[in-house]
């Protein structure tokens, strides 16, 4: 099947060079390897006031007892302490805190906000907690990922309402406005961002999500089923998944994403999604994020009056 | 051969049918109204439930911590008290009229079922040493009453003023009850379940066949076990109810508004307005497609399309939801 796809896709990009031998050579490599191709908005322009990027003490959490994870906090150079910012927060916040990588999002919040194109927002990075003894390395391994970003329940909403944003607010002046609040993750980090505004429309209406796990690792995959069966919620989302993604005990990516935006059309939501070629990375959904944000915000003037 | 015949006949027969049926099917589209939101009738009360409506348009509540009682909204949002204190109207969680045009109430705190006269508020004791949670009274004169910690759906005869048991057991909390618009099915809501039952109402106003009928979706639980799987409730909180002319069943859960349609199916979920436990809901009101909820401190009102049953006028039949792409 992957396959299929991935010579269609060959021959497609073949007749847009025009050019067989070098569609041969395109054959030979495997998708991963393709260039990651950022856009001017992931690159420092000149001109433009960086924001500041916080990295914060480890935060011991009540509501996942017994976990402590990193997190970061991004501050815009335009933010000023009388007039309330927007806020986004992100999941497995160390992929889109870095200055490298496919996101760089202190970058891009850089160059959107200077021209308008999104508001004066505080982001906030936020790692998955951990409460094993020994922690990895590798910040996606931490023990309590899976059961904080998967599980339906409101409980990580509760997370954020009740302890991380009330201590960002307490150094920074924070809206309330539903509107300006925003939530992005990828693949459970997806679901999870869904979740919250799912189970607290009232505080977060934003939703980036790429890569989603909208399948049954614990249960997500009933979510089309409820969507098309609960009376619309005034969520607007952006979806992005891959043809490519994974396909496993858990279920189909593409399949659940594809079902969540059919569903999400059915319902009337203000969403989009963007189906693209690629596997489970950010590789795609990386050089898309300015353009996402952009969707997302497009009206903040008017939201924020 | 005759077998291919067959088949095909069959086929040619079931297809429209089908496509008749999905038709038919009573998505939330068909009963919410584009940009209607839930809109606040009253507020600042102790306790509100007992929502229930009569035929000019007026919506009667209780407020459970009152003085007076029982409060009546008139179609223009005015509020009055029904009646004066002396009347004896305190502490009601459900009520409904009955054929005469009276108010029948449920008044656990003194344990009876009692009847109100409008306007004077003259008062008649029907049933005592009960634990009434909620009623429905049909046209026939039967008013059947949760009694919630006896697991029991109990029967007052108004022409014959006998009180029976006709449902012991069944549920682990009934609640919540209503009546088919032809009044020849009772549903009952269990709080302590996932279920709302529904009965088949006799000619004397027993009841049997017994069905768990529609499956109420519940709260998935925050867990403090790493379970694979959501933990949901067990519990509903399945409470009051109310129907419509179409024939679709509400129910006031935890979640928010559950409807079902004719066959037990699941239309969909209206959420809560708010963190407050939802205690009943009533469609009625004025033009009858006002969805009231009582919420603790709170009613609420979403205007929807669809048009409340008042069973004390009399049964009807089940009205067809015109079909639309």
């Amino acid at each position: 099947m992957a396959r299929g796809n991935f010579f269609e896709r060959s021959l497609k990009l073949g007749a847009c060079l025009g050019f067989g031998a070098l569609c041969l050579g395109f054959l030979a490599l495997p998708v991963s390897a393709q260039p990651v191709k950022l856009t001017p908005d992931h690159h420092p322009q000149e001109g433009v006031p960086r924001g500041t990027l916080t990295k914060m003490p480890k935060w011991k959490s009540r509501i996942f007892a017994g976990t402590e994870r990193d997190w970061w906090i991004y501050v815009p150079a335009q933010y000023k302490a009388e007039k309330p910012a927007a806020v986004m927060v992100f999941q497995d916040g160390h992929d889109y805190a870095r200055t490298t990588g496919n996101w760089r999002v202190p970058t891009v919040f850089d160059n959107l906000i200077h021209k308008g194109e999104m508001p004066v927002t505080i982001g906030v990075f936020i790692n998955p907690g951990h409460n094993g003894k020994y922690k990895p390395q590798n910040p996606w391994r931490v023990s309590n990922r899976s059961f904080e970003y998967d599980t339906l329940s409101d409980q990580y909403a509760r997370f954020l309402l009740e302890e991380i944003l009330p201590e960002v607010g307490k150094k920074y002046n924070l809206t309330d406005d539903p509107n300006l609040r925003a939530i992005c993750g990828a693949s459970s980090g997806g679901i999870c961002s869904w979740t919250v505004a799912w189970e607290r429309p009232e505080a977060f209406r934003k939703v980036l999500s790429t890569i989603g796990s909208f399948t049954n690792i614990r249960g997500g995959h009933a979510y089309p089923n409820f969507i098309r069966k609960t009376q619309r919620k005034p969520i607007r989302v952006w979806l992005q998944d891959g043809r490519n993604d994974l396909d496993n005990v858990h279920g189909s990516w593409p399949i659940a994403n594809e079902r969540m935006a059919a569903a999400l059309k059915y319902q009337g939501y203000d969403y989009k999604f963007v189906y693209t070629d690629g596997a489970h990375n950010s590789n795609e959904a990386g050089p898309l994020l300015p353009q996402a944000l952009r969707w997302l915000w497009r009206d903040w003037k008017k939201a924020s009056k | 051969m005759k077998r291919t015949l067959t088949l095909a006949t069959l086929l040619a027969v079931a297809a429209p049918l089908t496509a008749q049926d999905l038709g038919g099917d009573l998505a939330l589209h068909k009963l919410l109204i584009e940009g209607e939101q839930w809109e606040r009738v009253v507020e600042s009360l102790g306790f509100a439930d007992a929502p229930c409506g009569d035929d000019k348009g007026n919506f009667y509540y209780s407020d459970m911590r009152s003085k007076e009682g029982l409060f009546k909204v008139a179609p223009d949002g005015r509020v009055s008290p029904l009646f004066p204190e002396s009347a004896g109207a305190q502490s009601i969680s459900g009520a409904k009229f009955g054929p005469d045009g009276r108010l029948y109430c449920c008044q656990g705190k003194k344990q009876r079922v009692i009847a109100f006269s409008l306007p004077d508020g003259k008062m008649e004791v029907l049933a005592e040493n009960v634990k009434p949670n909620d009623l429905i009274v049909s046209h026939d004169g039967f008013l059947f009453l949760t009694e919630t910690p006896k697991k029991q759906v109990t029967l007052v005869n108004l022409k014959t003023k006998k009180v029976s048991a006709v449902s012991v057991g069944v549920l682990n909390a009934p609640n919540g009850l209503t009546l088919s618009p032809g009044q020849d099915t009772l549903a009952v809501s269990d709080y302590r379940g996932l279920h709302v039952w529904t009965f088949r109402v006799g000619a004397d106003g027993k009841l049997d066949a017994a069905s768990n009928y529609m499956t109420m979706r519940t709260k998935i639980k925050p867990e403090e076990e790493r379970v694979p799987v959501p933990t949901i409730d067990t519990f509903s909180r399945g409470d009051g109810m109310t129907m419509d002319e179409n024939g679709r069943y509400y129910v006031a859960t935890a979640l928010g508004v559950q409807v079902f349609d004719p066959t037990g199916r699941e239309c969909g979920l209206i959420p809560k307005p708010n963190d407050s436990p939802m205690t009943s809901v009533f469609l009625g009101g004025p033009g009858g497609n006002n969805l009231y909820t009582t919420c603790k401190d709170k009613i609420f009102k979403l205007k929807v399309k669809a048009k409340g049953v008042l069973p004390w006028k009399g049964a009807t039949e089940v009205k067809p939801v015109p079909f639309k792409r």
